[in-house]
């Protein structure tokens, strides 16, 4: 290689690395769980904001690992500058030192905020529903209409769909053997209330199709694979747009609140923060309602929400009239020994 | 040749000593050659390599967090015995480590340790650290009624819960903390915040064993009911072990076959087996959900057929597992088989053949043994990489064929607790050396009789 080639190279190069750094100035990478719900987002949130301050988003998937975020804080080599989360996944990644403290105080104040909607590494921007779907087509002459009936193998034969993990099968379990969703958590807090659980579970047990990913369920249902799931909401709507007729059963859903948090230390804040602050205008934050059903947090967002729209929020009096919340610092305590125990009794 | 023989020659020849130390003298510059050319290999084995997985493994006893988190307790606690509760200074030591801390972060990290050695001790440590700061907050006021809207009164528990500490900031630090969470009276989380000093830990090794240290210090059963890892040891075993089987099984014939094509078909052979190996396992095993659940393409055929009236269970049981892990498995089972077959000059069989031995007595006396090596390399490339099987156990397998991996990988990535998942690696790692040497016994001993 001639020298001049060889200068021509570095220059390139140099100019590449420059090229990049401009790039990555004006553009945020958001991860997110993929699917509906970040088409979603994309929609209501990343393009308008774009257009509004001339920041690009990219969008990137994950599947709620908070390693991922570690390894990125650990070596300072930060490939998100936001990411979509759950409660329980913000508490513990504060928790464990590995998301931003942000001042909430540029998007308002608690009062601000639906109960519950502030932690020191994040703000709740939307709510989200889990829920028993089922086929339309195969059930129309007689859809279940409570949680009992999905433990009705007599009435409604055929498998069920439940996600492998220890939210919402316990909940589903002791609601259908009759606890009140007051007092769910207080006998989740028992080692009897369990118990109580696992046993009304071992009445289905050999009918379980237990599912992982989210856009399962959609699919083992518009199959027939399954009759009944659980399910994410927001799945099922999305399901029914590309016409496949499955249903939800608002009986006790789970709701819980979807969060943007932040790596710690990442070099986006800034942009990051614009970005939070603009989905918290209450007119912005009210369009993702209208794209997809989750519900507003912001107080002020929940009248912008178009009546047509309105009536299909998890967070609609219809839907919500016996819907409970996540109980994040029970799950914080007892996710990994209650999936152990899950596991252990998958074995038997 | 040694001097000694020759006393007469003395002279003339090197003193043995002198023999000895000059063939020494010319080894180590030639072995100081060798070292300095293997030089830069053994320092990346050892610094992209050994290092970081020992650096790992050593997770598994790692016990920090604590000491780091709570430095007054850790000290204080040295002096307890064990029984009843602890005496008053470690109490406040406490206090003031949660009320004082210059870390928070290292509370709750160490909050997050002792939960996984006490289940409920991060909630605990975390309610008190906020009864604490409230108490010490004189101008807090209780916290104001929020207006919620209509409906929307679901999410109110999550504040409501946080105000179970009235009168904690009276009496001795020990009655406040009493008065905040009565649970501070019990043994088991202070043995456990004990346990939590030690230099390093059993905790997590214990926990992969499905053991678990009690409270006086002895080890005993984890509960009937949270037992699951020796079974997951066990099936991770059994499965990979199968899978070598049937992929020997399998592999044998089509090995066979490709050495004995002329080489331009067989390298078409040999593209065709490895072929699958450019696709992406999570590909190849999506397409086996694809044609083998309850509505699939396999299910279509056997009912079209009418060999059955109803769908079979063909996946999300132990079956579909066998079926994935050999597809994944097979190449790597023909590669080493063929390389090995394609050495042995077929003349070797025809010759036991043409003194008389029967096909059998050809094959297992002769063919067999010259092909061994490729078997059992074969074998153990199989075996290895199915121990390390997750993804496609996770999706064409039930809850009762998940592997051990799938539980390593969960630790890491989900739990975030790397020092069970380091411990449940020292595990696997042990079962493929001892593998390894028991293999290695056995396929030094087989076929030298």
């Amino acid at each position: 290689m001639s020298y001049k080639l060889k200068l021509g190279f570095v220059a390139a190069i140099a100019l590449a690395a420059q090229a990049l750094q401009a790039a990555a100035a004006d553009s945020i990478t958001i991860a997110e769980w993929g699917g509906a719900s970040q088409a979603a987002d994309r929609a209501a949130f990343f393009e308008p904001f774009t257009k509004e301050t001339g920041i690009k988003v990219v969008d990137d998937v994950w599947q709620g690992d908070l390693s991922t975020i570690l390894s990125q804080v650990q070596t300072k080599s930060y490939k998100w500058s936001l990411v979509r989360g759950e409660t329980a996944l913000v508490k513990r990644g504060c928790e464990q030192g590995i998301l931003e403290k942000f001042d909430a105080s540029i998007v308002g104040t608690a009062k601000d905020y639906l109960p519950g909607a502030f932690e020191p590494c994040g703000v709740a921007y939307a709510t989200f529903s889990t829920n028993i779907a089922y086929n339309a087509d195969k059930l129309k002459d007689n859809p279940p209409t409570s949680v009992k009936d999905f433990f009705d193998l007599k009435k409604y034969p055929g498998k069920r769909g439940i996600r492998r993990d220890p939210r919402y099968a316990i909940e589903l379990a002791l609601l259908a053997d009759g606890v009140a969703a007051k007092d769910l958590y207080k006998v989740m807090r028992t080692p009897e209330g369990i118990d109580r659980a696992f046993k009304k579970l071992d009445t289905i047990k050999d009918q379980v199709v237990w599912w992982e990913s989210g856009s399962q369920p959609p699919q083992l249902l518009a199959d027939g694979e399954v009759t009944m799931s659980t399910v994410w909401g927001n799945r099922i709507v999305a399901a029914r747009k590309d016409g496949k007729n499955l249903q939800i059963l608002w009986d006790y859903p789970g709701l819980d609140y979807d969060w943007f948090i932040m790596p710690k230390a990442s070099p986006d804040a800034a942009n990051g923060m614009k970005f939070i602050k603009f989905i918290s205008e209450p007119k912005n934050a009210a369009k993702l309602s209208e794209v997809a059903p989750f519900g507003p947090v912001l107080k002020a967002a929940i009248p912008l929400v178009g009546k047509e729209y309105a009536d299909s929020l998890p967070t609609s009096p219809k839907n919500s009239k016996n819907a409970f919340a996540f109980d994040s610092e029970f799950y914080a305590d007892n996710q990994e020994d209650l999936l152990v125990r899950l596991t252990n009794w998958l074995q038997k | 040749m040694s001097a000694t023989s020759f006393p007469a020659e003395a002279e003339q020849v090197l003193q043995p000593a002198q023999l000895h130390r000059a063939v020494k003298k010319s080894g180590r510059k030639r072995r100081l050659v060798s070292l300095a050319l293997f030089g830069p290999l053994l320092a990346f084995v050892l610094v992209f390599f050994i290092f970081p997985i020992l650096s790992f493994m050593a997770l598994a006893f790692h016990n920090d967090e604590v000491k780091t988190g709570f430095p007054l307790t850790s000290q204080a606690i040295q002096s307890w015995n064990g029984i009843g509760t602890p005496s008053e200074q470690v109490f406040e030591a406490l206090a003031q480590d949660l009320r004082e801390s210059s870390n928070p972060e290292a509370v709750t990290i160490a909050a997050a340790r002792l939960n996984f050695d006490v289940i409920g001790f991060r909630s605990l440590i975390v309610s008190t650290a906020s009864g604490l700061r409230q108490a010490a907050d004189a101008t807090s006021k209780p916290a104001q009624e929020e207006s919620v809207p209509d409906g929307f009164s679901i999410f109110g528990n999550a504040t409501a819960e946080d105000s179970s500490q009235a009168a904690a900031g009276l009496g001795t630090p020990k009655q406040q903390l009493i008065s905040i969470d009565p649970r501070w009276e019990e043994t088991r989380y202070w043995a456990a915040l004990k346990r939590g000093t030690w230099a390093v830990t059993p905790l997590y090794i214990l926990a992969a064993l499905d053991l678990r240290t009690a409270d006086d210090g002895s080890i005993e059963w984890a509960s009937p009911d949270r037992q699951i890892y020796l079974t997951l040891i066990g099936r991770t075993f059994f499965v990979s072990a199968i899978v070598t089987l049937i992929s020997i099984a399998l592999g044998f014939p089509v090995a066979r076959f490709i050495s004995t094509q002329p080489p331009s078909r067989a390298n078409l052979f040999m593209f065709l087996v490895l072929v699958p190996l450019w696709t992406s396992i999570l590909v190849r095993t999506t397409a086996w959900v694809v044609l083998l659940q309850g509505e699939g393409l396999l299910n279509d055929i056997i009912v079209k057929l009418g060999l059955s009236a109803t769908r079979l269970p063909l996946i999300h049981n132990r079956f579909g597992v066998y079926v994935a892990m050999v597809h994944i498995c097979l190449p790597f089972m023909v590669l080493p088989l063929y390389s090995v077959m394609k050495s042995v000059p077929s003349s070797y069989t025809r010759a036991a053949a043409s003194l008389g031995a029967a096909p059998l007595r050809v094959f297992f006396k002769v063919y067999l043994p010259l092909v061994f090596p490729g078997v059992a390399a074969g074998a153990l490339l199989v075996f290895i990489m199915g121990l390390g099987f997750y993804v496609t156990p996770a999706l064409v397998g039930g809850p009762r064929d998940q592997m051990l991996s799938y539980f390593i990988a969960a630790a890491i990535s989900r739990d975030l607790n790397w020092g069970l998942a380091a411990a449940l690696s020292i595990i696997l790692v042990v079962i493929v050396i001892v593998t390894l040497f028991v293999l290695r016994r056995f396929s030094s001993t087989a076929f030298t009789r």
